[in-house]
């Protein structure tokens, strides 16, 4: 039972969202007979057509727009002049809503039905050997946001058909309709702004690796800048974009450093203008060295810190400047001394980049930086530890250096605001002569 | 106009509860090592410190002259009334203060005169310089406190002094000269803090040259 109900009830929407309904204006030329329009409020479809099919006119003009709605003749009343002049000067009826009222053209046969080019309307002729011709213009009136300039057009569109058809014939009628309201129409044709189409989220490039000891953790691949010698000694800079890495660790160096090792194989980066570099073998090392609670019991004495130092980055391929090619194995020290994190927290940074502590860059390309995107790296981790990093310890603090620059010198003048606030409350008003035993003071009130 | 002393004292309880909690914060969470006096007193620009230093040096000094002169003032106005032979004698408290005022003035023209910007290039290559620049810095900012709150006190002094000097003034005319030595001795203490002052930044090296 409840499953029929809900059967009907889809049926009923159906049809009704299938309904397209639009206001119908409807007006006569007084030379054609007099047979009334039909005087009820809201006229169907099948009685509209019965009316035109009977009616005694040679020529029925149908104006059909895309959306049409009521609200368009109240909301802009200077919208539609000489229609206005037209409608009233005739027999006419308005109806508000009526369904499908763009189909009356294929249901009126007793008529010729000829399409009317918007753009040569002078060249418009009564359909020959038919008594009645059907003019059927489309209007063109696009879903613009200036509704008004829409209206606008459309009438003088229909006052230069109605002027073309006045001096083909004196007996016509006219019909101006929609094609439906707006709310009406196909879902596909939207009037509103949308969001522009997302596109695709960029797969997850992110790296994370359980090395035993050691979690590390990228957010994206790494980067290598090289400075590149070019004109007059000035230096530009060559990104390459170094794909996954392959990570080996050591755990058991010492009680007191782990190194991981990071390989990338084969990175041949996009063409400069000047040097084509393949990259047979890039490693960097990174070693891990504890620092111990210094207790001298040795069953106490616990990694209490750790920092990364030394790390070294070696990597060997070809140079190719198009004219020799150099066979490069070079290996440059990076400073990574501030990567430090206590003991259960781990280290992490956005978009991180070291550089090389050397300045005098001699070689035509030579290493610069190198970025790891998003680093996290927690090492020394105890074999019972969780799978997952410990708390991040950031390579900023939360409260930066200026923020608490900021926080003591507005102290400084905070406190002297307070200062001067406390001496201004405590200014005594005068009461020497003040008697609370006296008379009011008494002000007469002049006029 | 009693409220706003209340409301003060609940501002700066705010504020130390909100201190509070964040260096609790850090303690309690295993990060107490963030509290970091020494990153701050390094890390922050030695301009900061120079510049406030300069700026407490003349305003806590001129404070403390604007506090005698107000002092003094007062008593020597209300004294003149009954006494106008007090009048003129009197001033020489006002000066007093207002000396007070010129001590700080001195000071912060010589502070400010050792102020002078270094580059980051230049410390790149040579380590030294930032340090020594730090160090000017605190060597300038604690200048101008100790300048700043030891004019501060002698002004008030002075004021406080001037002003018993005049109402003795004008009750008996040989007491003023005795009250006199009492202010010059009072007087003496800014000059203190003025040569203390001028013996902390003799060191000040600041700028690319400090080596």
């Amino acid at each position: 039972m409840r499953s029929l109900k809900v059967l009907l009830l889809l049926g009923v929407a159906v049809t009704t969202l299938a309904d397209k309904s639009a206001p119908v204006l409807v007006w006569e030329s007084t030379e054609s007979s007099a047979q009334a329009l039909p005087a009820i409020p809201a006229m169907s479809n099948s009685q509209l057509q019965k009316h035109l099919n009977s009616l005694d006119s040679e020529a029925l003009v149908m104006f059909i727009m895309n959306e049409l709605n009521v609200e368009d003749f109240s909301g802009y009343p200077s919208a539609f002049p000489q229609l206005r002049r037209e409608f009233e000067s005739s027999l006419n009826a308005f109806t508000p809503s009526m369904s499908n009222p763009s189909q009356l053209s294929e249901q009126l046969d007793a008529y010729r039905r000829v399409t009317v080019d918007t753009q040569d309307v002078e060249s418009l002729q009564l359909a020959d050997g038919a008594q009645k011709t059907l003019f059927l213009v489309y209007v063109g009136d696009r879903a613009a946001s200036e509704r008004q300039a829409a209206l606008q057009r459309t009438d003088e569109l229909i006052s230069t058909v109605l002027a073309r058809v006045k001096s083909l014939t004196g007996k016509y009628s006219a019909m101006l309709t929609g094609k439906h309201t707006t709310m009406g129409g196909e879902a596909q044709r939207r009037k509103v702004r949308s969001l522009k189409a997302a596109d695709e989220p960029a797969a997850d490039a992110s790296q994370f690796e359980n090395l035993g000891c050691v979690f590390i953790y990228m957010s994206a691949p790494a980067v290598i800048r090289f400075s590149v010698a070019g004109d007059k000694g000035a230096r530009s800079t060559w990104r390459v974009d170094l794909g996954n890495a392959t990570f080996a660790a050591d755990c058991n160096a010492s009680d007191s450093s782990q190194t991981v090792t990071l390989s990338w194989n084969n990175i041949s980066p996009e063409d400069h203008d000047q040097y084509k570099l393949t990259l047979d073998k890039i490693d960097l090392q990174l070693n891990f060295q504890a620092k111990m609670s210094g207790n001298d019991d040795p069953d106490k004495n616990k990694v209490s810190s750790w920092t990364l130092e030394p790390v070294t980055l070696t990597y060997s391929g070809t140079l190719d400047n198009h004219q020799q090619q150099e066979t490069i194995d070079r290996e440059e020290p990076l400073d990574f001394s501030n990567v430090y994190a206590p003991m259960e927290f781990s280290y992490h940074c956005t978009n991180r980049s070291w550089t090389l502590s050397r300045q005098n860059l001699t070689e035509e390309v030579a290493f610069s930086a190198l970025e790891l995107p998003g680093f996290q790296v927690q090492a020394f981790l105890s074999d019972d530890a969780p799978e997952t990093f410990g708390r991040a310890w950031d390579c900023t603090t939360f409260f930066t250096i200026p923020i608490w620059s900021g926080l003591f010198l507005s102290l400084i003048l905070l406190l002297v605001l307070v200062w001067s606030l406390m001496m201004l409350a405590s200014v005594p008003t005068m009461d020497r002569f003040d008697d609370p035993r006296g008379q009011p003071l008494h002000v007469p009130n002049a006029e | 106009m009693g409220y706003y002393n209340s409301y003060l004292y609940s501002a700066g309880g705010l504020y130390l509860f909100v201190l509070t909690v964040i260096a609790l914060y850090y303690l309690l969470t295993g990060q107490g090592e963030r509290i970091d006096f020494g990153w701050f007193l390094t890390n922050t620009s030695p301009y900061m410190w120079a510049a406030t230093g300069v700026g407490l040096a003349v305003a806590l000094s001129v404070v403390g002259a604007a506090l005698g002169i107000f002092t003094t003032g007062v008593s020597v106005m209300g004294a003149g009334v009954r006494a106008p032979r007090i009048k003129t004698k009197n001033l020489v408290s006002i000066i007093f203060c207002e000396a007070v005022a010129i001590y700080g003035l001195i000071v912060a023209i010589v502070l400010s005169g050792m102020i002078d910007t270094y580059d980051l290039d230049k410390v790149a290559k040579n380590p030294l310089i930032l340090d020594n620049n730090i160090y000017s810095a605190h060597l300038i900012f604690w200048s101008g406190v100790t300048v700043g709150f030891v004019n501060l006190a002698c002004g008030i002094c002075v004021g406080t002094v001037g002003s018993g000097a005049a109402l003795a003034d004008a009750a008996e005319a040989s007491l003023f000269v005795r009250i006199l030595i009492v202010e010059i001795f009072g007087s003496a203490i800014g000059l203190f803090g003025l040569i203390v002052g001028i013996l902390q930044v003799s060191q000040v090296k600041m700028g690319n040259a400090a080596a």
